[in-house]
């Protein structure tokens, strides 16, 4: 599944070629919109779009899954795929991990660009690579997991498109918070954030719906 | 709640005292025959939509079974539910032994049946190929399988490497054949399977589905090439409505024109189809060998002995040609039955194992006691 899912990618190039300059633009819109000259008052004193870039850079991920988990399904509900994978028997927990696993790689490298990207518009340094990483990898896990359940709850409806975001979103919204609390501990090494706690959040959310998905996703293939 | 079907063969319905489903008239299977689909009062519901409002059907192992009727009369919704897909909401169903209200065995039944419907099945990014092996492992087969496949339908060359998005429709439902193919499916369910196809694809199709029956398989075909589908179909049931209005039990030509000729239930013991192959040009391949199965069918997968409880008798070992039968579909001499069962006094058939006009009348190979065969042909008596 995993296998297939990335080379429909390298083929189409759906992710690369429109999603990734999907979330390349609206950061740079955010980079636009957002003047550089704001500061926030304090200690710190750093400028306003350097404080809020890793919640503006999660916002942007966040945007970008949504797209790449619609893609994902949409090639199984194109043409009756997911009919033929309920004949072909096939573990429905390997069918969501396999899923879920593809995206994950399609969002890192999506993550990865994004990055760069955000450095080069927000100018934030790293203080902390190694939290940061684990936050990227745990956040990522978590957003795929989740979203993937969901995505297939709707993936059988005509109306998947706009359903999609509506259901995944308020879900995601433990996700954004942890992720954008441990990017600024690992950006700005802020004592106040305790970056590896939220790291752990992360962590548990991404147990638990891994936990539910491979639970839930045979009857919601089936309803599907 | 017994009766007699139109052979005297008892008719065990649903057995349960309390049981409120109407038990409808059963249409007539093939006596002595395992039952593969057995239908009372189905009801399948499409959101609300009732697509099939109290279905009654009886198909036994072997049948080529033609399902006709006008648009929206609830044939793809029966092929559907059938292959495990659609939901039984009411009435009774089993399907190779499965029991269709249950969800655990209609994943089940999924495996052992094969689909060819509207939608192609196929990943449009992929190559013919790709789609191919990919399907394969998802259905755990030998990869190697695949290959005979695709040179048997025509896309070993050129098409196989060719992005279904790209392929004409009839070269997409030929892929989609070769899905179907590769799943070596007990019960075929193929719906409009002439559709978009030219005339080597059509004959391709009828090859493919006699070749299918004479491998132990069953055929439950939807077709508006109602000619075409007629001359290898068994048997015909009009759907309407999302029911059945009107079946032809022994092929004595149910259609309300009278345009079906009689035509015997296809034998599958004696009757080896050569595996077809795509296009016209002359097939130098041997018969299939009973031992390693059909390059195209093959063996279909084993199943786990399990009494019906409509009635039905699920088989442990699908039925496999013979070698008698093999070199009777090959022009030899077949080998005589020490006691061979009367040919039917109507039939068809002229002896030659290929044509279309319905199975050979040669010894009833493997048919006598003791024989893994299960079916027996129809005595004159009993036919019609």
């Amino acid at each position: 599944m995993t296998v297939k899912d990335l080379r429909i990618e390298l083929t189409s190039r759906v992710v690369m070629a429109q999603i990734l300059p999907f979330g390349l633009l609206i950061l740079i819109l955010f980079g636009l919109a957002i003047s550089p000259d704001l500061v926030v008052v304090g200690d710190a004193r750093r400028p306003v779009i350097e404080e809020i870039a890793p919640g503006l850079f999660w916002l942007t991920v966040l945007l970008s899954a949504l797209m790449a988990l619609g893609r994902a399904f949409a090639l199984e509900a194109d043409d009756g795929n997911l009919d033929a994978l309920r004949m072909a028997g096939l573990d429905p927990a390997g069918v969501f991990l396999g899923k879920a696993l593809a995206v994950t790689v399609q969002l890192v490298a999506v993550e990865t660009v994004l990055g760069f990207g955000a450095f080069v518009v927000f100018g934030a340094p790293v203080a902390r690579p190694g939290l940061l990483a684990a936050t990227v990898l745990l956040a990522t896990v978590g957003i795929t997991l989740a979203g993937t359940l969901y995505a297939a709850l709707a993936a059988g409806l005509r109306v998947r498109d706009t359903l999609v975001p509506l259901l995944v979103l308020p879900v995601l919204a433990p996700v954004l918070l942890g992720a954008t609390q441990a990017s600024r501990d690992a950006l700005f090494a802020d004592p106040g954030v305790p970056g590896w706690s939220w790291a752990g959040l992360l962590a548990v959310f991404s147990l638990l719906y891994l936990g539910v998905g491979m639970l839930a996703f045979g009857p919601l293939l089936e309803e599907s | 709640m017994e009766g007699q079907d139109g052979y005297g063969r008892p008719i065990v319905g649903p057995v349960s005292d309390g049981d409120k489903t109407p038990a409808g008239p059963l249409d007539v299977g093939q006596p002595g025959r395992t039952v593969v689909i057995q239908l009372r009062q189905a009801i399948s519901l499409i959101e609300r939509f009732p697509a099939l409002a109290g279905v009654d059907l009886t198909v036994s192992e072997g049948e080529i079974v033609l399902l006709r009727g006008p648009n929206g009369a609830g044939k793809s919704t029966l092929l559907r539910l059938c292959a495990g897909l659609a939901p039984l909401n009411g009435g009774r169903g089993e399907v190779l032994g499965h029991d269709l209200s249950s969800r655990r065995e209609r994943r089940e039944l999924r495996r052992q049946t094969g689909l060819l419907a509207h939608a192609t099945f196929l990943y449009d990014e992929l190559t013919v190929e790709e789609n191919l092996m990919f399907w394969a492992r998802a259905n755990r087969l030998d990869e190697a399988s695949v290959e005979p496949v695709l040179d048997r339908l025509a896309l070993a060359n050129r098409l196989r490497h060719v992005r279904v998005a790209n392929l004409s429709a009839g070269q997409r439902r030929r892929a989609s054949l070769a899905v179907l193919v590769c799943r070596r499916p007990r019960l075929w369910l193929l719906d409009e399977p002439h559709a978009g196809l030219d005339v080597n694809g059509r004959d391709f199709v009828d090859g493919l589905i006699k070749h299918a029956v004479a491998f132990g398989g069953t055929v439950l075909l939807a077709s508006h090439d109602f000619d075409r589908a007629a001359e290898i179909a068994t048997r015909t049931v009009i759907v309407a409505g999302g029911q059945v209005q009107e079946t032809d039990p022994a092929g004595l030509g149910g259609s309300p024109e009278g345009r079906m000729a009689r035509r015997p239930p296809v034998a599958p013991a004696p009757y080896v189809a050569p595996p077809p192959r795509w296009g016209h040009e002359p097939d130098d391949s041997p018969p299939p060998d009973p031992g390693a199965g059909s390059p195209l069918v093959g063996r279909p997968p084993r199943v786990e002995a399990a009494g019906s409880r409509l009635g039905g008798r699920a088989t442990a070992d699908p039925p496999r040609p013979s070698r008698a039968a093999i070199d009777g579909a090959a022009g030899n001499e077949a080998v005589a039955d020490p006691a061979p069962e009367p040919a039917p006094a109507d039939g068809e058939g002229d002896g030659s194992g290929t044509g279309r006009s319905g199975p050979p009348q040669p010894p009833a190979v493997g048919a006598g006691p003791g024989s893994r065969w299960r079916g027996r042909r129809r005595a004159p008596a009993e036919s019609g």
